[in-house]
């Protein structure tokens, strides 16, 4: 008769790479009757036998709580197999030695496979074979590395053996107390019942009934086993009167306390550290009071980082797209007999002008991409948002709400789907109502074009200062409808799984970067493109057959500029009623890059137009490759300025910048549409002191107003349409007032 | 009456008044945080305790379900709501079923 082992694990022990290097091609992929679960076997030839092996689902206990658990447990007691080959991650002794417990408890003969043993052993770990077999009752233990075949030998040796000589290990004295007399007692009289005895193990049975597994208890039930039902009964009883806790949280906990006392006797771990080099970080970094100004200054650090150490070549690209491909473009249209015509207007003023003024901010992303990618691959990124969770809770907020809006600073959609994770329906709204608030990557290109223009050095506070607002913002807008319109229960406490503090990997950190700049060029591409194609077409169309002719009309006559200063004077009080920045903000609200790109094709026209071609082709690339040099240089120096920038923050500390290039650096210099907004905003506002505070305002509008189009459909398909609008209606409102109340309030303290 | 650790851990939660780290849990009941997940299973399996990780699909731009902006959370463990607050009267009022 064809013999059977099966094998049984927890999930992702390296079982099924086990089971295949044991049967080869003889498998057998099915379904297990009546279940969804896969079932696989197949078949182990040693010498003349044939062995079936049956890949039992991967589990971390026999209980009877989920369907694999089920298969397990009822495939053992009523197919009895040979011998169970209990396959343990040796690294994790602590988790899986669990159900070898509960698998030998089943009177059947087990032969644990210690699998992973390699990495087991670079961590430290030195499993003594002989001493863990001991300690489980003389079952045979044996070392496996199931990806690389090592081991197989011994395993094969094994089942032989325990084929031939069945051997059951018995830890049921791992029990004590209350327990161990109470199982002891129900074992006597499932003993001496023919019936119970020549279905299950009876040490196995009285454990289960004390655990009260409704399964067991069904079963016994159908056998009209009455008498030993009450005596269980009794016994659960009694236990919870002496001890006042649930007998299976009792049984557990011995089981736990047994796979301890097997691991001190037979592991001899590394000599341990207190506390280790993670714990030590995690001490200070997600201490009580240290935790948050930390996360702040790090964060200060990234876009200080972002802003000032790629503005060379932002420069540079700038130069690139705005001098020599607009140039270029320009000339060689002229040579196709096209200077001057709609395509050359098109080309220019609209895809290059528009395009391409997105396209320069791609240094900006990936040196902020680049920095979170960084703290994401450190780990750091996990406690960031553990740190939160003390603010969010302050403020009434789930703790757990943090993750989707820190996804925020990407990108809003993911943080919209990313609320799935709470179970709460409030909770989830409230969180993605408040993750539209994070400045999601496509609004940086804003602050930083808005930072140079106006704050030179210190663009990068302005951008610090508009994420945090955004932060400040969503957790008093949760903390007022926390205790208004969603009052609802207090946040459920939860646990987080911290990974380990490691050194990022390049190739990793290379391929978030990568990955999440790719979707801006891409957008560039599609979005960006048609909108400015779309713009310029609305800003070629004359508003009135007086205002001109079609792509011969003044930009604030075309249709585009007409309907925009239609609705201009809303912005008035808030310093930036002029009809290009109001055009920018309403076609902004289809992709937030679009503001920047919008802006690009209105100050293309009041820009100063390329002088006449004096450099030929060749002199100008060789131009364009010393300008990539520069800008390498003037990346390291930025990089190290951030030292004593952040110095200087403390008072009376004036320590003194890097300078590669004096002479050139004397003379401040801004992107083509850097200058235009600086003469905008200062004409419009009044004086360059009330441009500024224009600026800022305008900057802190777009931080707050509607969010793009794609993050208004997510909130739609998440939510509906009313909570829709509601977020439409909430964010126009409060980004008006707040940008009113920074320019009124700039202007009564500053001027 | 000494509690079981089981018991304990589940109580620590419970009376919390923030987030825990399974490293400072593990510490507090003096076991190894391989330990903590394990038991943190375990109540998983009895349906006081539940766990998510982060999502991993978006899928409405051209990264077309493959989200770049997707940060790697961790994994969490929360309290089951119904059970947590139906422990506790004052919080009955509130209680959802899910």
């Amino acid at each position: 008769m064809t013999k059977t082992i099966a094998l049984a694990g927890n999930p992702n022990v390296g079982k099924s790479t086990l089971f295949n290097a044991l049967t080869g091609s003889h498998q057998h992929v099915g379904n297990w009757p009546g279940k969804t679960v896969e079932k696989k076997d197949g078949y182990l030839r040693i010498g003349e036998q044939e062995i079936l092996v049956v890949d039992l689902p991967g589990t971390y206990s026999l209980t009877a709580y989920s369907i694999e658990e089920i298969i397990t447990r009822d495939f053992i007691i009523n197919e009895k197999p040979n011998a169970v080959i209990a396959v343990v991650n040796a690294a994790n002794l602590d988790r899986n030695l669990y159900l070898v417990t509960q698998l030998i408890d089943l009177d059947i003969p087990v032969i644990v496979a210690l699998n992973m043993t390699d990495v087991a052993r670079r961590r430290g770990l030195a499993i003594s074979l002989k001493g863990l077999s001991e300690r489980l009752g003389g079952i045979p233990v044996v070392e496996t590395v199931g990806n690389r075949k090592e081991g197989l030998e011994d395993l094969i040796n094994a089942i032989t053996m325990v084929l031939k000589f069945p051997h059951t290990g018995n830890i049921q004295t791992s029990f004590s107390g209350v327990i161990k007399e109470e199982i002891e007692n129900l074992r006597a009289e499932i003993e001496d019942q023919e019936f119970l005895r020549e279905s299950y193990r009876a040490g196995w049975l009285a454990t289960k009934l004390l655990e009260n597994d409704q399964g067991v208890i069904n079963n016994l039930e159908s056998l009209k086993a009455t008498e030993l039902l009450e005596s269980a009964r009794h016994a659960r009883r009694r236990i919870e009167t002496q001890t006042g806790e649930d007998p299976e949280i009792l049984i557990a906990d011995q089981r736990y306390q047994f796979v301890d006392q097997v691991i001190d006797s037979a592991v001899e771990r590394p000599r341990e550290r207190i506390i280790t080099r993670s714990e030590m970080i995690d001490n200070i970094v997600t201490h009580r009071i240290w935790g948050l100004p930390i996360f702040m200054l790090l964060m200060w650090f990234v876009f200080q980082f972002t802003s000032n150490v790629s503005g060379p070549f932002l420069d540079w690209v700038d130069l690139f797209i705005n001098e020599f491909i607009f140039k270029w473009t320009v000339r060689a249209l002229g040579l196709m007999g096209l200077g001057n015509s709609w395509v050359s207007s098109l080309i220019t003023d609209g895809v290059i002008a528009g395009v391409g003024g997105v396209l320069v901010f791609v240094p900006v992303l990936l040196f902020l991409y680049l920095a979170l990618s960084i703290m994401e691959d450190s780990g750091y990124m996990s406690r960031a948002a553990f740190v939160m969770d003390r603010v969010m809770r302050w403020m009434g907020l789930h703790g757990k709400s943090f993750l989707p809006m820190i996804i925020g600073f990407g990108c809003t959609v993911p943080a919209v789907y990313a609320t799935r994770t709470l179970e709460n329906e409030k909770d989830r709204k409230l969180t993605a109502f408040l993750a539209t608030f994070m400045s999601c990557g496509a609004r940086l290109p804003v602050y930083v074009v808005f930072g140079a223009a106006f704050f030179g050095a210190a663009s990068g506070t302005l951008v610090f200062a508009m994420y945090l607002l955004g932060i400040v913002v969503a957790l008093i807008t949760g903390f007022v409808m926390k205790n208004t319109v969603y009052k609802s229960q207090p946040p459920a406490p939860f646990v987080m799984e911290l990974p380990p503090y490691r050194i990022p990997r390049p190739k990793d950190v290379w391929h978030q970067m990568w990955e999440r700049t790719h979707g801006f060029l891409v957008k560039s591409g599609t979005v960006i493109l048609g909108v400015s194609v779309a713009l310029w077409l609305l800003m070629a169309i004359p508003a009135h057959q007086d205002t001109g002719l079609f792509n011969q009309v003044q930009a604030r006559d075309s249709l585009f500029g007409r309907i925009s200063g239609l609705v201009a004077p809303i912005f008035k009080p808030a310093g930036f009623g002029s009809w290009q920045t109001t055009g920018s903000l309403v076609t902004g609200i289809l992709a937030k890059e679009v503001i920047i790109s919008t802006m690009s094709q209105i100050y293309a026209e009041e820009s100063i137009p390329p002088g006449e071609i004096t450099s030929s082709f060749g002199e100008d690339l060789v131009s364009v490759g010393k300008g990539f040099g520069q800008a390498a240089l003037l990346t390291i120096q930025e990089t190290i300025n951030i030292i004593p920038r952040t110095i200087n923050l403390i008072p009376f500390m004036d320590l003194g910048e890097l300078d590669f290039f004096p002479a050139e650096s004397a003379i401040v210099d801004y992107t083509r549409l850097e200058g235009s907004l600086l003469t905008a905003f200062t004409r419009s506002a009044g004086s360059p002191d009330a441009g500024s505070i224009a600026a800022v305002s305008f900057n802190v509008f777009v931080l707050l107003y509607i969010p793009c189009v794609s993050a208004i459909s997510a909130m739609r398909q998440e939510f509906g349409r009313r909570w829709m609008w509601a977020q439409i209606s909430y964010t126009f409102v409060i980004a008006w007032a707040a940008a009113v109340v920074v320019f009124q309030m700039g202007k009564l303290i500053f001027l | 009456m000494t509690k079981s650790i089981l018991g304990n851990l589940l109580t620590i939660i419970e009376e919390s008044s923030g987030a825990y780290s399974i490293q400072t849990l593990a510490r507090e009941l003096d076991v190894s945080p391989e330990r903590v997940e394990s038991m943190l299973e375990y109540w998983i399996r009895k349906g006081k305790i539940e766990s998510s990780t982060n999502l991993t699909e978006c899928g409405s731009c051209s990264s077309q379900g493959d989200c770049p902006f997707v940060l790697e959370m961790p994994r969490t463990y929360e309290l089951v709501i119904d059970q947590y607050h139906l422990s506790d009267p004052d919080h009955q009022i509130f209680c959802t079923h899910h």
